[in-house]
């Protein structure tokens, strides 16, 4: 989405962000009636054959897995495709065009990653044999009407929410982005390029999805040890995306944690207690520590007033001969 | 106004009181019930002044509701003259529609010396009102303070362990600004010549103060009053009082009270000593920007829910500052209704700590956490108040702050984007104080059977979350009655600003 806008195809954008919403929407309401069914789980190497007993979940779940794939002609594949065809097609000012290749090339790649990821989700949960608790499988149930309905409408729409918007090369009239036209003043179409082109970069795009899906059909279906041979292979990437790069950790680490022991070691712990507060209960002290050395003084016994009349009267005798 | 409605709002709770002495101490029930229907007829008493203020712009009379005003001591000139404006009519409604509440409130929980509790509630409601409405320097002391007496007395006898220490850190805090303050307000008074001496406050308004004793002035002034805000450095008397404080207490400390200072600057030292206010309002402003960070910050440290809620008010009291220091109209009206939010929101937050504590005897963040389970209605409630004390948009809290920043935003830019991050700051303290206390799973066993918020807390808790969301969707109701009165205030401080630009230009 952020492609497409950045690159000033707002059409694009706008289009992929409604039929995102779609599948992503269902995506999550699909995975909380699977939590909803065990009980809170989240954790998917403790799901797994779970196709049989939360049939309409599954269906709607791999549907909107097939439509974030990419596949034609689910509303993912219009709206990605648009996006990836203009990152290619789509020139700056000033920007070479080497750059749009790369841009594409990156799209591209994260497309086929997320066909991946996402089967490899849907294998795990739906697929193989079971590996979840034995006291959570025994009250496997699929989810109640006022659940799956939403999620039936919203496959639906992940089937054919693309069709406002076939391109032209595939003999589309791309009405999304002619409703949205008169918003924003049209866009100049690329259209130096020959529909071969786009065509080919179609099917390019669909391919990359397949091969992910492909893999991920390899990896947990065919040959279910591969996965862990990748990890042995590189256990330090494997470490850091496990971590998610440790974003948390280094915004835990530069803004959470410094700010928390600034606020409680010095701004409470010494600022507001010692310095501030120091300083009034410091008033209050004094003016008690002042009491008690002049209450001394008020002994109520007649020599010590005695004593102190007399000193009094040398100091005063003393500054008359010293200034006279 | 012939009909003396005004004196009868703020000496109705005084009578309530005396009419307490009257009935024997054991019977406890009884004199609460006095006390709840002195207080709500006071609140029914000051709901027609919404209606009978009618301020248009032609003439500056209608800007007032006032008394026909009567001599009090002849030969000081003093008079006994009371009215509300624009300004200060939300906040005499504010103080009564909290006190009823605030009665409700003690219901349970002061159980020791109920007729003396409820005797002092009822006079510092009359003291506070009779704040708010005066209109002469000398009444005006005497009722700022008389209000410190019952306050004293509410934390001082009613309070939590440390009491006497947060009681008298209170009352020598408060009294050393008042003092200051008098000292001022007599210096003004022997600057009038011998033949007009007044303390009437119009008469104030009209006549020029040199500009060097304009400065002494309004720094004795602005002292007293930014001990009650608290303005940063002077708060740290507020997290003990409000601690120790029982709810009822801390709810009319930081409801009302606190307001007496900003109100104090915009009656009083900001108007009678524009000069001066302009001269000094960078350090005030950068004063409030510190305030409202510092004390989001030391929010966030906190262990405690109810010393958390205190050094919240340091912060959003700060907007209150920054708000007025703005010297426009959107600042103006945002502090302005960002009082009646803060009296809200806090007020409410302090109830609902009060409602925690009663029931489990801590206000420990740690001795908490997965209420939200055991007492869902609760668990709402608290969260709708925390968000309105965010400034959620949608609630009263929103509007304020936003006014606030808008206003700022035209006179001091950077101090006003350091300002907004205490709107983030308000956001961690606050749900990260909401997540500990409310999600998660139910860490503690003794929390598990809490029960629910019963009939006489949802009665004092239901009308503050009405008007949490009135003021969010419908701020007109409060905007509108108040931008006379600040449009005439502005321009009382205007024209110091251009004399000033013009000795700046000569």
């Amino acid at each position: 989405m952020f492609v497409g806008v950045g690159l000033g195809a707002y059409a694009a954008g706008i289009f992929h962000l409604m039929t995102h919403a779609f599948f992503k929407a269902l995506l999550f309401l699909a995975a909380g009636s699977v939590m909803h069914a065990l009980h809170g789980e989240l954790d998917i190497y403790k799901m797994g054959g779970l196709r049989k007993q939360l049939p309409v979940t599954f269906w709607t779940f791999l549907l909107a897995t097939i439509a974030i794939a990419g596949i034609p002609p689910f509303a993912g594949f219009f709206s990605k495709d648009e996006i990836l065809w203009n990152a290619f097609s789509k020139h700056l000012a000033g920007v070479p065009h080497g750059w749009n290749v790369a841009l594409y090339t990156l799209g591209l790649l994260t497309a086929g990653m997320t066909a991946f990821y996402m089967f490899r989700a849907v294998l795990l949960a739906f697929f193989g044999a079971s590996r979840m608790d034995p006291e959570v499988e025994a009250h496997v149930h699929e989810s109640p009407r006022v659940m799956t309905t939403p999620l039936i409408v919203l496959a639906v729409l992940s089937i054919v929410g693309g069709f406002v918007g076939v391109p032209h090369v595939l003999g589309g009239g791309g009405r999304f982005g002619a409703w949205l036209a008169p918003l924003l003043g049209g866009e100049a179409a690329a259209e130096h390029y020959p529909p071969q082109l786009e065509l080919t970069l179609m099917v390019l795009s669909v391919g990359v999805a397949v091969v992910g899906i492909l893999l991920a059909l390899l990896f947990y279906r065919q040959r279910t040890e591969l996965p862990a041979r990748v990890v042995a292979a590189m256990p330090r990437l494997h470490r850091v995306v496990w971590n998610k790069y440790y974003v948390d950790q280094l915004n835990d680490w530069a803004v959470v944690n410094p700010v928390k022991r600034v606020s409680t070691n010095f701004l409470w712990g010494f600022v507001d207690t010692w310095i501030i507060d120091g300083a009034v209960n410091g008033v209050a002290w004094l003016a008690k520590a002042c009491g008690r050395v002049f209450a001394r003084m008020q002994t109520g016994r007649i020599y010590t007033y005695a004593t102190f009349i007399l000193f009094g009267a040398l100091i005063l005798l003393g500054i008359a001969f010293w200034r006279g | 106004m012939s009909f003396r409605l005004i004196s009868l709002i703020i000496f109705s709770p005084a009578a309530f009181a005396v009419a307490l002495l009257f009935v024997r101490r054991e019977k406890e029930e009884l004199l609460r019930r006095i006390a709840l229907g002195g207080s709500l007829l006071t609140f029914v008493l000051s709901l027609p002044l919404y209606w009978l203020y009618r301020p248009t712009l032609e003439s500056v009379e209608s800007l007032w509701l006032r008394e026909t005003s009567l001599h009090w001591i002849e030969a000081w000139g003093v008079r006994y003259a009371v009215g509300v404006d624009g300004i200060s009519l939300f906040l005499v409604l504010l103080t009564t529609f909290l006190t009823p509440l605030c009665v409700l409130a003690s219901w349970r929980y002061i159980k020791d010396r109920v007729k003396a509790y409820l005797i002092s509630f009822l006079l510092l409601e009359a003291a506070m009102l009779g704040t708010f409405c005066a209109l002469d320097l000398f009444l005006f002391y005497v009722f700022w303070e008389a209000m410190l007496v019952p306050m004293y007395l509410i934390i001082g006898v009613w309070g939590g362990p440390r009491r006497i220490y947060a009681a008298v850190k209170f009352f020598i805090y408060t009294m050393v600004g008042s003092v200051l303050m008098l000292a001022a307000i007599l210096v003004t008074y022997f600057s009038l010549p011998e033949s007009s001496r007044t303390f009437d406050l119009f008469q104030w308004y009209r006549m020029a103060i040199a500009p060097e004793l304009q400065v002494w002035c309004f720094l004795a002034f602005a002292l007293a009053f930014a001990i009650k805000v608290p303005m940063w450095p002077f708060h740290t008397w507020l997290p003990d009082a409000h601690v120790e404080a029982p709810t009822a207490g801390s709810v009319i400390l930081a409801g009302v009270l606190l307001k007496m200072g900003t109100y104090g600057f915009v009656r009083f030292a900001m108007p009678l000593f524009p000069e001066a206010a302009l001269k000094f309002a960078p350090l005030f402003a950068g004063l409030a920007v510190i305030g409202i960070v510092y004390g989001a910050l030391v929010s966030l440290a906190q262990k405690d829910v109810k010393k958390l809620v205190a050094y919240s008010s340091v912060s959003h009291l700060g907007f209150v500052m920054l708000g007025l220091f703005a010297f426009n109209l959107q600042g103006s009206s945002g502090a302005v209704l960002q009082m009646v939010n803060h009296g809200l929101s806090t007020g409410a937050l302090f109830l609902l700590v009060g409602v925690l504590y009663e029931r489990r005897h801590t206000r420990m963040i740690a001795d908490f956490g997965g209420l939200a389970r055991v007492m869902p209605a609760f668990s709402a409630i608290f969260m709708i108040v925390a968000l309105s004390s965010i400034g959620l948009p949608g609630t009263n809290g929103f509007i304020g702050e936003f006014l606030v920043l808008l206003g700022a935003f035209e006179r001091w830019l950077p101090l006003t984007v350091v300002a907004a991050t205490g709107v983030i700051l308000a956001a961690c303290y606050m749900l990260w104080m909401v997540q500990r206390v409310f999600f998660g799973a139910v860490t503690h066993e003794e929390n598990k059977a809490l029960p629910d918020l019963n009939l006489r807390e949802w009665a004092y808790l239901l009308p503050i979350v009405v008007l949490i969301f009135w003021i969010g969707i419908f701020p007109n109701t409060f905007l509108g009655k108040m931008g006379p009165s600040l449009d005439h205030w502005l321009t009382q401080i205007k024209p110091a600003a251009v004399a000033l630009l013009h000795g700046v230009a000569r």
